[in-house]
């Protein structure tokens, strides 16, 4: 039995299981680095220990320091978000040596499925399609006649890649040598291993992933699809559940392929697995991500299930109490991350102090984030500030709502991508739903809406701070405050007496 | 008081001397404007029109945001801007203290942190370009603050890298209203 959970992360998502383990009524162990002494999942926990400097890798990445945490403070259970350590199997087995539960799968599942060609084998082996390529990791030798069977286009893959790292396009056999190089360099420096296999590419695909829940009694089921087509650099932007063209039969037998996945490799906990879907409606394995997703709240929004509750439960060795046939799907969630970039430079990240943050609130509005006034947002960690789920029901409402939301939705003081989903949502692909990996092209956003009222409006803003600016007398911009304190106690005294 | 605002390549002139009412091109406009929160949020209200804006000054230029989109809009008092015609030179106000990269190149390192004092000439950051590396020092003596870009970041020339404010600088922007 759990009672006290460490969370061995940071951000929107510390704060995240932070709330998921107040509602089950479990004690919470925050840890932070020196840059995060005033973040909010150190305020919302009950205990909080400091784990070192701000760079990840003394701090966040350091397994002895929070395992020593989690025995000085008696947690009995680590959840470890994603990113960071949450894929790391020797975490896991350092958690589970320690005496403690570990929010997520065992160690070796995580290990197969840590490796492309690893899992593609035990894919191939448990019966779920996978991208048409090469089994084995590619040598040098001989990689003419292998390309030459998975045929053009093709992607050559780092086998330990992820994040777009390793990943090459090659169009014809005269620039299969030159890929082949640079995959190589590229995934010995990100990943300190230059094995990689080919894949054959995929015109106008979509990437849809699954949910899975597994206990330790045997019991696999799984929550459905999202879509996660809209990229940028292969990074996901935003993500929808359900998928726009998903029909229930697409969903089920996905579901199933998912599931066997999780099967094949002794899955338990929550999980996702990744599908390439192509034009024709045939879907293919891409990888499985064993750990909590950024997205997993449009799960949550439209099955009614809180993920995060269910991995506390699975990890105390709870039978999971959800059946298949119950599972319903109902309305529609849409996602948007909102990262601390200048979607107006490049998307470079942007750091600052947060001078303004009003969120956005009302129906079927959910914020997850770790924002506040006065937080100082670095260059450290992840750029993601914060998630706006919305969810209505159907579509079309959800796609309203979220920009009903977008608009209300004010941070000031670093630059965020709130501009880049309010241009998204107007888009005719994205209302339509026929958008792919590749819809999000670099310039996406500097066009403006030609609008006569909103340039009368930015010139006569920028006109009267400018005037005001040259120390001119000013009468357009009176002073936000209200009576002063002296009229209002003197107001007050009035009414008293 | 007129001055000659130009958004999208078209200047307009914006006449501002009656209280709550401004001349656009001619066109009279009953306007009022309030700060929210006292550095870059702001309420408009056009003719019983409601907008919200959300401005930065940058190099003299003002960068407004209304909803998903932004409008840069250069504003200039229009006495200064007909003598610049008659062949003066545009008044350009000093304390730009943004740190522009001189080059399109790719961030290596930083060589500095938030909220570091630094010295004049000091190395901030090493930017490569060309396949050579090269150190951006600092123009000034000052402050560290709202560094741009990290390791790995491309970077265009012009783009503000981090910026070096001196420390009296900070302490007199704060009522600016526009002291982004």
């Amino acid at each position: 039995m759990i009672r006290k959970v460490l969370i061995a992360n940071r951000g929107e998502i510390a704060v995240r299981i932070i709330r998921a383990c107040r509602e089950l009524g479990l004690d919470t162990v925050a840890v932070y680095s020196d840059a995060d002494r005033t973040s909010l999942h150190v305020r919302r926990a009950r205990e909080a220990y400091r784990i070192g400097p701000a760079p990840a890798a003394e701090s966040y990445l350091n397994i002895g320091t929070l395992i020593d945490v989690a025995r000085r403070s008696g947690a009995g259970a680590v959840h470890p978000g994603y990113g960071f350590l949450a894929e790391r199997a020797d975490f896991a087995a350092a958690v589970m040596d320690a005496g403690l539960a570990w929010v997520g799968p065992p160690p070796e599942a995580i290990e197969i499925m840590g490796g492309k060609i690893r899992s593609r084998e035990a894919m191939l082996r448990a019966g779920v399609p996978v991208v048409p390529g090469t089994v084995e990791a590619l040598a040098d030798d001989g990689a003419e006649a292998a390309a030459a069977e998975v045929g053009y286009p093709l992607m050559i893959k780092a086998s330990a890649g992820g994040g777009g790292k390793g990943l090459r396009r090659v169009d014809h056999p005269s620039g299969l040598r030159a890929g082949l190089e640079a995959a190589r360099r590229e995934s010995l420096k990100a990943f300190g291993d230059d094995e990689v296999y080919l894949e054959r590419a995929i015109e106008g695909a979509r990437h849809l992933e699954i949910q899975v829940l597994a206990d330790n009694h045997g019991h696999t089921i799984h929550l459905g699809e999202r879509e996660c087509s809209m990229q940028r650099r292969h990074q996901k932007v935003l993500e929808e559940c359900p998928a726009p063209f998903a029909t229930p039969e697409l969903r089920s037998r996905m579901g199933q392929a998912a599931v066997a996945a999780a099967r094949a490799v002794g899955y338990q906990n929550a999980g996702t697995v990744e599908f390439l879907l192509d034009p024709g409606g045939g879907f293919y394995f891409l990888e499985m991500n064993t750990r909590l997703q950024v997205e997993h709240p449009v799960t949550e929004m439209v099955t009614g299930v809180d993920l995060v509750k269910q991995q506390l439960r699975l990890a105390g060795g709870r039978q999971l109490r959800l059946v298949q046939e119950e599972i319903a799907w109902s309305g529609h969630a849409i996602e948007a991350r909102i990262n601390a970039e200048d979607p107006y430079n490049q998307f470079l990240p942007s750091t600052g102090r947060i001078a303004a943050h009003i969120e956005p609130t009302g129906p079927g509005v959910r914020v997850d984030s770790s924002l506040y006034e006065g937080l100082d947002v670095g260059l450290y960690y992840d750029s993601l500030l914060a998630k706006l789920v919305v969810w209505a029901e159907n579509r079309a409402a959800a796609i309203l709502r979220m920009r009903r939301a977008l608009d209300e939705y004010r941070i000031a003081g670093v630059k965020t991508t709130i501009p880049l989903h309010q241009k998204i949502v107007d888009t005719t692909q994205f209302i339509s739903g026929s958008y792919h990996t590749d819809f999000l092209s670099e310039a996406f956003v500097t066009e403006v809406r030609d609008d006569p009222a909103l340039t009368r409006a930015a010139v006569i803003g920028a006109t009267l701070l400018a005037h005001q600016r040259h120390g001119m007398v000013i009468s357009h911009l009176a002073p936000a405050k209200g009576p002063s304190e002296w009229k209002l106690h003197g107001r007050r005294a009035r009414m008293l007496r | 008081m007129k001055y000659i605002a130009t958004i999208e390549d078209h200047d307009h002139v914006v006449d501002v001397d009656r209280p709550g009412e401004v001349l656009i091109d001619g066109q009279a406009h009953r306007v009022n404007l309030r700060s929210i929160d006292g550095v870059h949020l702001y309420s408009l209200i056009v003719d019983d029109c409601s907008f919200e804006l959300h401005v930065e000054r940058h190099h003299g230029v003002y960068y407004v945001q209304i909803g998903g989109d932004r409008y840069a809009v250069d504003v200039e008092q229009e006495r200064l801007k007909r003598l610049r015609a008659l062949g003066g030179q545009r008044h350009e106000e000093h304390g730009g203290a943004t740190v522009p990269a001189p080059m399109p190149g790719l961030v290596v390192k930083l060589l500095v942190s938030e909220g570091e004092a630094v010295e004049a000439n000091q190395g901030l950051v090493i930017l490569e370009a060309m396949k050579m590396e090269n150190e951006i020092r600092s123009p000034r003596a000052g402050v560290v603050e709202g560094i741009a870009v990290a390791p790995g970041a491309a970077v265009n020339k012009g783009d503000a890298l981090m910026a070096v404010t001196q420390p009296q600088a900070v302490a007199s922007t704060g009522s600016a209203p526009d002291g982004a």
